[in-house]
């Protein structure tokens, strides 16, 4: 179907509970199709965004897409029509003045790039990113709340894109190949002879929570989980989360589907929340009555310590792709002062979110120091982007406290209420 | 080591924080109260007021350790000393009070001194030296005291104390202990919180790599503002506000208005470079006006893009880090 004929029918809806109703009964209708295996039209597609987490510097929606070229239109207090060049490509829900939540029904490869470039275009807004550690703690929460018979999806993506066989491919652009699951599409087939691992399973809950932590142990890609699905609990199918924050609904309810998202966000900003508290390093003024001011240093380190060893070559072609290029995968800028063959430090900037950052790499381990007000977010793409390209099985601690505790903490207190 | 990192996986091992140690201060500015300036007054050579490199604080108890690094001993004679007196009399029965923390005997404290291989044993010595001074001229207890030994040894460093050190602050391991491994030719320094003090004395070469990384940390500060920054707005950049971005706001609580102005001089001069290495007409929206400080005019979208180019391929370490930069007219005009 052609894209302006979404764009007509999204104009068409003018309050939340005709939005709600007009998305319930289009997922419906696709779950129909899907049963059919004769998909018609673009399934629901849902993209979590971050914005900045300082309220002194947290704008308004329409005020922050009007700087990036896009319009609005206000349809209640939360939700809100988006276009841009007079064509509506879907709804925005905000969530809290921190976390917005973009549903469309166009076609995945035109509402990725949409987002995607809605992202790159604004410092103040990013993906919300859901690392592998992340999702293994999800994945535990999917055990608990599914049936053993139910069926779950997980997505394993790893390309050790830094083995020295990678440099043969030259002029790449990588900031626009920065991670973006859009795996309904056919992907371009390259003969590589390094480690590049895809694939995803299928299976009952009860299969995969027997063998999945086995199968860990045998093969550390599989650490990388880079989708998960959420089983419906109202029918069959469920919702697709993404790394980047993208979920497609492949069930038949759109108000399950929200309510998963709703979900997974409160966890995240749980996540956010303990991450910025524990990593943010600042200097904490103390008064006291006498001399004067004390001043006490306070946060804590990131460490990211890789369960392999990275050859020199390796480490070497990572700093070379990530700080010899303005445009790289990791987003990030700095001059590299090297303290060794295998060690170099970074004085840097998240050129996500235009924030400083200041960074230790080696071949063992990448140490980062976070300053108050960088996004806790760089954190967890930063923690994406190594499982992603470097190491599945990186292990993560803020502070002396392991990542996966602190996603698992963030996760206890988030009650699992759907809406029906 | 008293950063909070995981015992399993760490650069650096956080002995103090396994030790329950944490940063209670840095750099504080200690006066002596009244009563013991009157007491020490021309008895014997020491300073009215001192500012040790760190106060770390135990939680499990009210002791504090009062820590300063020097790269080699001193003598009782030298004029090192008498700031040594200080610390060994602020660290007694005082400190709860200095600190603010109540009234006097209500902590206890310790002087430690950081100090390398070779100097340790006489470093003990002068420090034995100066209590006995304290004790036989004005009377006056000093605190606890001693020294942490610091020393490569094979592939690491080692850190050495005392059992009176150990047994003060409740550290947890027996001395020595190997907090990092050295590889071969890396340098095993780690990041830096505070990039620059320029009352530390330190070689060339040291001088330098502090110079660069406080650079680097100004550049990103100033990238960071530029990136985030919307348009059709201008940005200003107080020296000092760079200064204590790239410093964690430690900028702002030193006192010795002659290094301030020291500092103040090699930003001015750092951010003249960044402008002179940007292309025409591009330069003209960097000025610097005396009131205000730096003004980055960003007009446009291109304008803000092309400069964001230009000033990620600036590179601090091309420039001569061991510059002497003099005094120049106006300089104390920023409000």
């Amino acid at each position: 179907m052609p894209d302006i004929d979404i764009s007509k029918e999204l104009e068409s809806i003018n309050s939340r509970e005709k939005m709600i109703r007009y998305f319930d009964g289009y997922s419906a209708e696709r779950m129909e199709e899907l049963d059919e295996r004769k998909i018609k039209r673009p399934l629901v597609k849902s993209y979590m965004l971050e914005h900045v987490g300082d309220t002194d510097r947290q704008k308004g929606i329409t005020e922050l897409l009007s700087s990036i070229g896009k319009e609005t239109q206000k349809i209640d207090e939360n939700m809100y029509r988006v276009l841009e060049n007079k064509e509506y490509m879907g709804f925005l829900e905000v969530l809290t003045p921190r976390y917005f939540v973009f549903y469309t029904l166009h076609h995945s490869e035109k509402a990725d790039r949409w987002v995607r470039n809605m992202v790159l275009s604004s410092p103040d807004l990013d993906h919300v990113w859901l690392s592998g550690l992340t999702f293994d703690v999800l994945w535990r929460r999917v055990a608990q709340l599914s049936k053993p018979h139910r069926y779950v999806s997980l997505m394993f993506i790893h390309e050790s894109i830094y083995q020295i066989d990678s440099e043969i491919q030259g002029n790449e652009d990588d900031e626009d190949k920065e991670i973006s699951l859009s795996l309904e599409e056919g992907d371009l087939i390259e003969v590589v002879e390094r480690r590049a691992s895809k694939f995803k399973l299928v299976d009952k809950v009860s299969i995969v929570s027997d063998k999945l932590s086995k199968l860990q142990n045998l093969y550390s890609p599989l650490y990388a989980i880079s989708q998960l699905r959420f089983p419906s609990p109202v029918g069959r199918g469920g919702h697709d989360f993404y790394d980047n924050g993208k979920v497609t609904n492949r069930s038949g309810n759109f108000r399950d589907h929200r309510s998963h998202i709703l979900y997974v966000q409160r966890i995240y900003d749980e996540l956010m929340k303990m991450t910025e508290e524990r990593a943010w390093y600042s200097i904490y003024k103390e008064k006291v009555t006498i001399p004067g001011q004390f001043q006490k240093l306070i946060g804590s380190p990131v460490t990211i310590k890789f369960d392999e060893k990275l050859s020199e070559a390796t480490f070497n072609y990572w700093v070379k792709s990530t700080f010899g290029r303005l445009n790289n995968r990791f987003r990030l800028w700095g001059n590299p002062i090297i303290l060794g063959p295998t060690k170099i430090q970074v004085y840097g900037v998240d050129k996500h979110l235009w924030k400083p950052i200041f960074l230790e790499l080696t071949d063992e381990h990448l140490i980062a120091i976070v300053p108050k007000g960088t996004c806790g977010n760089t954190i967890h793409r930063l923690i994406c982007n190594i499982q992603r390209y470097i190491d599945p099985a990186a292990k993560a601690y803020i502070g002396s406290e392991e990542y996966q505790a602190i996603v698992d903490k963030s996760s206890r207190g988030i009650k699992y209420n759907i809406e029906h | 080591m008293a950063q909070p990192q995981s015992i399993l996986h760490f650069y650096i091992y956080p002995l103090f924080y396994e030790s329950g140690l944490r940063i209670y201060s840095i750099g504080p500015f200690l006066a002596l109260p009244p009563d013991i300036r009157l007491a020490v007054a021309e008895k014997i050579n020491c300073q009215d007021a001192v500012r040790p490199d760190l106060i770390l604080e135990s939680q499990r108890n009210r002791r504090l350790c009062i820590l300063e690094c020097k790269a080699s001993s001193f003598g009782p004679e030298s004029s090192t000393a008498s700031q040594a007196r200080s610390f060994l009399l602020i660290a007694s029965q005082i400190l709860s009070e200095i600190l603010g923390l109540g009234t006097r005997g209500e902590s206890e404290g310790m002087v430690c001194y950081f100090i390398g291989p070779d100097n340790a044993e006489l470093m003990e010595g002068t420090l034995d030296a100066l209590e006995k001074e304290i004790k036989e001229k004005v009377n006056c207890e000093s605190g606890n005291y001693g020294c942490f030994k610091i020393r490569p040894f094979e592939s690491s460093i080692i850190l050495e104390y005392p059992e009176k050190i150990k047994k003060f602050m409740n550290i947890i391991k027996d001395s020595p202990i190997q907090i990092t491994e050295i590889k071969k030719d890396t340098d095993p320094r780690p990041l830096y919180f505070i990039p620059y003090d320029p009352n530390i004395q330190q070689r060339k070469e040291e001088q330098e790599y502090c110079r660069r990384v406080l650079f680097e940390r100004i550049l990103s500060y100033v990238l960071s503002s530029i990136g985030g920054s919307t348009i059709s707005r201008s940005i200003t950049f107080l020296t000092d506000d760079l200064l204590n971005a790239a410093t964690f706001g430690i900028f702002d609580i030193w006192e010795d208005n002659e290094a301030k102005k020291h500092i103040r001089r090699l930003v001015k001069d750092f951010i003249a470079n960044i402008r002179a290495s940007i292309n025409e007409p591009l330069r003209e929206c960097i000025s610097y006006e005396s009131q205000k400080g730096w003004i980055i005019n960003l007009k446009d979208k291109e304008t803000q893009d092309e400069l964001l180019k230009q000033l990620q391929k600036f590179k601090p370490e091309e420039l001569d880090l061991s510059k002497m930069i003099e005094p120049t007219l106006f300089e104390n005009t920023e409000i």
